[in-house]
Parts: structure tokens; C-alpha cells; sequence
């Protein structure tokens, strides 16, 4: 239904997860894919021979995406090979660690904050100079379902920078739009992915799955269609919009 | 356009002209067979199904007023012995006239009839595929709201609360649904132009509705019809009881 035939396309934090399925989908679908990580090198070198093997080109960028400098440094690289960015996803993020409010320290917050909400204002203003000169673009962050339920236990933090880039999608869709830049969201619930396997018990990802009509959790691949769909010329009237994609835990 | 909706049997009411039009058109081309459900003018549906596979699509035109629930049953009936096959996908498009009213001028059977297409069609229709798609462990019905739920203009209750109806049945649906595979959706287009408002003096209106629209001009029937190819699709397999406004960002979801 899709095609994204010579694009280009970068998925901030694509070495695992959702970003990584994002990446491969894009490939798939014909782009040109620039894969970026921070410090899993050899998941981003594994995906990087995966999409090569498609027939697709690939360029890997490491860095910190809450560091301007090094926001800059890697849209220089992309910019040197491809001399375009079509298609941004500001998906790099982490739940960090799970804390209360009592046992919150400023460090933490500042670490979560960094990693999930400025990180998608540095990289999005990063890309803007090319999208401006390209006349178009198309911006999609990934959210959570934190964003609007205040998120799981000790996730307050982190539900609280979601809720920062949901605000920061429809700030930044009419922001941009008089450069016919496009900025939509999608919101994941929750998806089995190394996010969970780490910040999350198996019992309380059984409570977790109780709580979703659908019984169960969802994929990466099953949040990448909405990606695409956002990103493709079938959304060229949509902006502003968070797609919610988690099996019917909370509705819009 | 590939097929990612290959084998798949659609429904669309109203189907023959308007977003309906374009709706099934946008199935037909991502591979479903279309069923172009219609109530009264037979020329306009042959007209659309004629169109539909002169683009290489597979669509057939079928009469019934979906307000009857008799009629409905029959409806589903001829689609499984046309198709052999059960449907798999749901789209509750039809409408019928939209006036405008105050309040004062409002009354029951005013209510009513909008009511009659967007709750009572909708309900027999998705009680009469309900036992194919829970056989099938998989389906998708699609409802087609509006942003006037959230715009809610003025001297148009009757309108507003017909569409706002569809998404609490949207999202009820959902709940009681999802562990049967079935994904419950709506789509809220903004003010698109079609059929209906050929004749009408809508400039005023217009310019001053694409004033408040961030892209700057109003959308095209099409886009409404991708949108639901899409929550028809597997790449929307893990999206139910939700809404997607195709509507240029005049209206933001919190």
C-alpha cells in the first residue's frame, strides 16, 4: 500500500524494539534508511546487514540524541551522504528506571526528560534547515499511552516526558506546517520489546496484558504499520494526529 | 497499489457516491472485493463499480436500505452467496440528509433520523457479520465519524450527536470485541467536498473553514478513503477503539 522508494528515512533509536522494526519496515518498503543508536553498536551493525541484504542503502549514526553537539555532528553525516532527511521518527527514548515520587532525584528526572523529550525537540530542529530547503517533510514521534494514564508503577517520570511529546507533536504540527513539514504521533501501549523485558516483572506484564481488550500485548511490527501509514502519501492530510496503537488499553 | 487486502471481502454502505465512493474505491485497490451497498439510485452505483474496475479493482453494487434490520440480514445473506465468503471488513459510511437546525426548531423524530443512520444501521449491520468474523477469529469494522464531535457547531445537534454516537459505540465495540481478533475503529474526516454539495453556495463557508485548517485547504474524498484502507489493513492489526481524524489538523485528539 506504501511505497517510500528512495527516501530517506531516520529512525532515532533503530538498534532494537520498535525502532528497529520501524527501520526494517521502511526498508521494505523501498527507502533509504539511516539507523542510529547510542550504545548497542553490534544491534545496529546486525540490523545494518540485514537491511543491506534487502538492497537497500544504510548509514549508521551513533549519539546522543539529548546532546545538541551531537545531534548536529550526525545530520552532517546524513546530510554529506544523502543531502536529504524526507522522513524523521524521533523514537529514541527509555524508561531509565523506575522510580516513585519519593525516591526520584533530580539526576533521574534530568536523565528521563533528556532521553525523551529533548531529544525530539534537538533532533526535529536539527533536521529542520534540510526540510525547509526540501519544501516537505514528515516528522513522527513515538509516544506511549503514559502520555494520557500517567503510566505504570514508578513510570511517572517518564509518563510525564511522553505527555511533553505528545504536546510538543501538535506544537510542532502548526509550527510547521507553513513549511509543509508534516508532524504526527503514534502512541504504543504495551509492546514486547527489550523495554519491557528489562523495566518490567512478568507478573506485572500479566496484569499489564489483563487490562487490554485484545488480552494481549502487542509487537513491534504490529506499531510500525501506523508509522508507515503516517509517514506515506496516505497521510498527506493528517497532522497533529497521535495514532493510538495499543490493542484497545485506552481509547481516543 | 499492492495487496494488502487480498481475499478480503468489504462491505461499504452508501458506498456509491461521496466519501463512500472513495472508500471503496481505496479498498478495491489495496485488493478486497468491494460490496457497494446503495439504497436508492442504482445508476450511481453501477456508475462507481463500472469506475472501480475499469481501475483494475473488483467491486459489485447491492441495494438495501440498511435502516431495516430484515433488509440488513438479506443484505449479508446475498454477500456470502455472491462471494462465498463471509465479510471481513465493515466500513458504517452511509448517511442521509444532513439539515440544520436550532433547537427550537429540533424534535424527536429530527433526532431520530440521524440517529437511524449512524446507531441503528451501524447496529444491525455489525450484529449480522459479527458470527463470520468471530468464526473467523479476525475483522475489522470501521466507522466513519466526523469532526464536527468535536467542532459541534452550532443549529446542528442532530448531526453532532449522530456521529458522537458512533464513537462510544466505537469504542464499546472495541472492548467487547477485541478478544475475538475484531478491531472497532472510527475515521472523523473534516468538511470535504463531494456529491451532496454540488449546487450549494458554500464559498463563505469555505473560506472561512479553511482559515482554521493548519494545512491550509480542505481534503480530498481520497484521503479519507486511504485512511481506512489502512485500519483495514494488518498494519493496523495492534489500533482498535480509536479515532483518526483526517482533517488537515483542524482538530487535535488529547
Amino acid at each position: 500500500m506504501f511505497t517510500f522508494q528512495d527516501q530517506v528515512v531516520w529512525v532515532t533509536g533503530s538498534s532494537t524494539g520498535i525502532g528497529r522494526a520501524a527501520a526494517l519496515g521502511f526498508a521494505q518498503h523501498g527507502a533509504k534508511v539511516i539507523i542510529h543508536y547510542n550504545s548497542s553498536a553490534q544491534e545496529a551493525e546486525e540490523l545494518a546487514g540485514e537491511i543491506k541484504k534487502l538492497g537497500r542503502e544504510v548509514l549508521l549514526v551513533k549519539g546522543d540524541v539529548a546532546d545538541k553537539n551531537q545531534v548536529k555532528e550526525m545530520v552532517a553525516q546524513i546530510e554529506e551522504r544523502f543531502g536529504r532527511i524526507d522522513i524523521l521518527v524521533n523514537n529514541a527514548g527509555s524508561l531509565v528506571k523506575r522510580a516513585r515520587l519519593e525516591e526520584l532525584e533530580e539526576d533521574l528526572w534530568d536523565r528521563i526528560m533528556n532521553v525523551n523529550l529533548k531529544s525530539v525537540y534537538l533532533v526535529s530542529q536539527a533536521v529542520l534547515p534540510l526540510m525547509k530547503l526540501q519544501g516537505k517533510g514528515k516528522i513522527i514521534n513515538v509516544t506511549s499511552v503514559a502520555a494520557r494514564n500517567g503510566g505504570g508503577k514508578g513510570s511517572l517520570a517518564y509518563a510525564a516526558s511522553k505527555g511533553g511529546v505528545s504536546t510538543l507533536t501538535r506544537g510542532m504540527a502548526k509550527d510547521l506546517v507553513e513549511y509543509n513539514i508534516l508532524v504526527n504521533a503514534i502512541a504504543p501501549g504495551v509492546i514486547s520489546t527489550p523495554f519491557h523485558d528489562r523495566f518490567s516483572s512478568p507478573e506485572l506484564r500479566k496484569v499489564m496484558a489483563s487490562q487490554i481488550p485484545m488480552g494481549r500485548e502487542g509487537t513491534p511490527e504490529e506499531t510500525i504499520g501506523s508509522i508507515l501509514f503516517l509517514a506515506s502519501s496516505y497521510a498527506d492530510y493528517i497532522t497533529g494526529e497521535i495514532v493510538e496503537v495499543n490493542g484497545g488499553q485506552l481509547m481516543d | 497499489m499492492n495487496g494488502k487486502l487480498d481475499g478480503k471481502i468489504a462491505l461499504v454502505t452508501g458506498g456509491s457516491r461521496g466519501l463512500g465512493k472513495w472508500i471503496s474505491y481505496a479498498l478495491a485497490q489495496a485488493g478486497a472485493k468491494v460490496v457497494v451497498n446503495y439504497a436508492n439510485q442504482q445508476s450511481f452505483a453501477d456508475e462507481t463499480v463500472k469506475w472501480i474496475a475499469s481501475e483494475g479493482g473488483e467491486a459489485i453494487a447491492m441495494q438495501a436500505d440498511i435502516r431495516d434490520e430484515a433488509k440488513v440480514i438479506g443484505l449479508i445473506q446475498s454477500i456470502e452467496e455472491y462471494y462465498g465468503g463471509q465479510v471481513d471488513i465493515l466500513v458504517n459510511n452511509a448517511t442521509g440528509p444532513q439539515p440544520r437546525y436550532s433547537i427550537e426548531e429540533s424534535n424527536w423524530e429530527i433526532y431520530l433520523e440521524q440517529l437511524d443512520f449512524h446507531v441503528k444501521a451501524p447496529l444491525y449491520l455489525t450484529k449480522a457479520v459479527l458470527p463470520g468474523m468471530k468464526k473467523k477469529k479476525q475483522g475489522r469494522i470501521i466507522n466513519i465519524s466526523s469532526e464536527v464531535v468535536q467542532l459541534a457547531p452550532p443549529n446542528f445537534s442532530n448531526y453532532v450527536i449522530g456521529k458522537t454516537a458512533m464513537i462510544g459505540m466505537t469504542r464499546s465495540w472495541a472492548n467487547e470485541l477485541g478478544s475475538n481478533g475484531i478491531t472497532v475503529n472510527a475515521v472523523a474526516p473534516g468538511f470535504i467536498l463531494v456529491e451532496r454539495h454540488e449546487g450549494q453556495d458554500l464559498e463563505a463557508r469555505i473560506a472561512d473553514y479553511v482559515k482554521r485548517v493548519p494545512l491550509g485547504h480542505q481534503g480530498e474524498p481520497l484521503d479519507v478513503g486511504n485512511a481506512v484502507a489502512y485500519l483495514a489493513s494488518e498494519d493496523a492489526k495492534f489500533v482498535t477503539g480509536q479515532c483518526l481524524n483526517v482533517s488537515g489538523g483542524v482538530v487535535f485528539d488529547v
